[in-house]
């Protein structure tokens, strides 16, 4: 192997000289030979509620009945102190996966749209809460 | 002419130095990659859950102004006259390693060591209601911000 002068410096097109690249040959082999670099998933729950819905509610005269006519079967009923509640869900999960070599990285994320309504002994409702945050599920790294 | 043969030289080098420094790496990853494997996880579920401020007052708050404040809850439970709303945030960390020698399944033998932890953490906002949706108690915990390595008193 010929005597090399560490300090000559060859300039290739873009100005990069050949130790750089050199660098950025060893990571982009190493990654190219990294098999199985990245995975994504997704996972959805029960239909997307509609926040638009909420506006023909009337506490107080709106019954059980046309809650379920609107916003269909709920996920969930449960017996309350004064009435029953019913419960509608939806998830969107998200989930990230990268192996590196000898290290795998895994992230799972997932939230929630959730309206509760809140009737009374008569099936009346007297009030809601909504929280709206599926979007905010997100792809990641777990850091 | 020199300077062409010195070039394509520096070239060949920097092949070279690749191959030298990236060769071994390679080969490591090609006879360890399944054999021995770090594993970070981790699971979110829920969003922030704030600490109760002001707005919550016991005796005065209803269950309406809670909601209008703070939305849906995650868990609605009836416990004796009372209506609970919990609202809560699930972090859950997980870290892995397993070692395996796989060459010796030829032998009819292998060996592997695994080892692996899990550590579960919430943030809970756990309000109670009397049956005419007045707060009667607050109760909240930050539990996420703990490390996942907490020393135990036991």
């Amino acid at each position: 192997m010929p005597e090399i002068d560490a300090d000559t410096r060859y300039l290739m097109p873009g100005g990069n000289d050949l130790n750089s690249i050199s660098g950025k040959l060893i990571v982009l082999l190493i990654l190219t030979f990294v098999s199985g670099c990245f995975g994504f998933g997704k996972n959805q729950d029960y239909q997307s509620l509609d926040a638009g819905k909420l506006e023909k509610l009337v506490k107080g005269q709106t019954t059980a009945a046309e809650v379920s006519a609107l916003f269909g079967t709920p996920a969930q009923v449960v017996k309350m102190s004064n009435g029953n509640a019913y419960i509608y869900t939806h998830s969107v999960a998200k989930g990230t996966a990268v192996w590196l070599l000898l290290v795998s990285l895994v992230n799972y994320d997932k939230q929630y749209d959730q309206i509760i309504f809140f009737f009374d002994n008569n099936d009346i409702l007297t009030h809601y809460g909504a929280s709206f945050d599926a979007r905010d599920s997100s792809y990641g790294l777990p850091f | 002419m020199d300077y062409r043969f010195n070039f394509f030289l520096k070239i060949w080098h920097a092949i070279f130095k690749v191959l030298v420094v990236s060769m071994p790496i390679l080969i490591a990853g090609r006879l360890l990659g399944g054999c021995v494997t770090y594993q970070v996880g981790r699971s979110l579920e829920g969003t922030d859950v704030v600490a109760p401020g002001d707005e919550l007052q016991v005796g005065k708050t209803t269950l309406e102004d809670t909601l209008a404040l703070l939305g849906a809850p995650t868990t609605l439970v009836e416990l004796e006259g009372q209506d609970l709303l919990l609202y809560q945030k699930t972090v859950m960390r997980q870290k892995r390693l397993s070692v395996g020698l796989p060459l010796l399944d030829a032998l009819g033998t292998s060996i592997s060591f695994s080892a692996s932890g899990n550590r579960v953490n919430y943030d809970t906002l756990a309000l109670f209601f009397t049956p005419d949706g007045i707060l009667r108690q607050v109760v909240f915990e930050k539990g996420t911000s703990q490390p996942y390595k907490k020393p135990t008193s036991d």
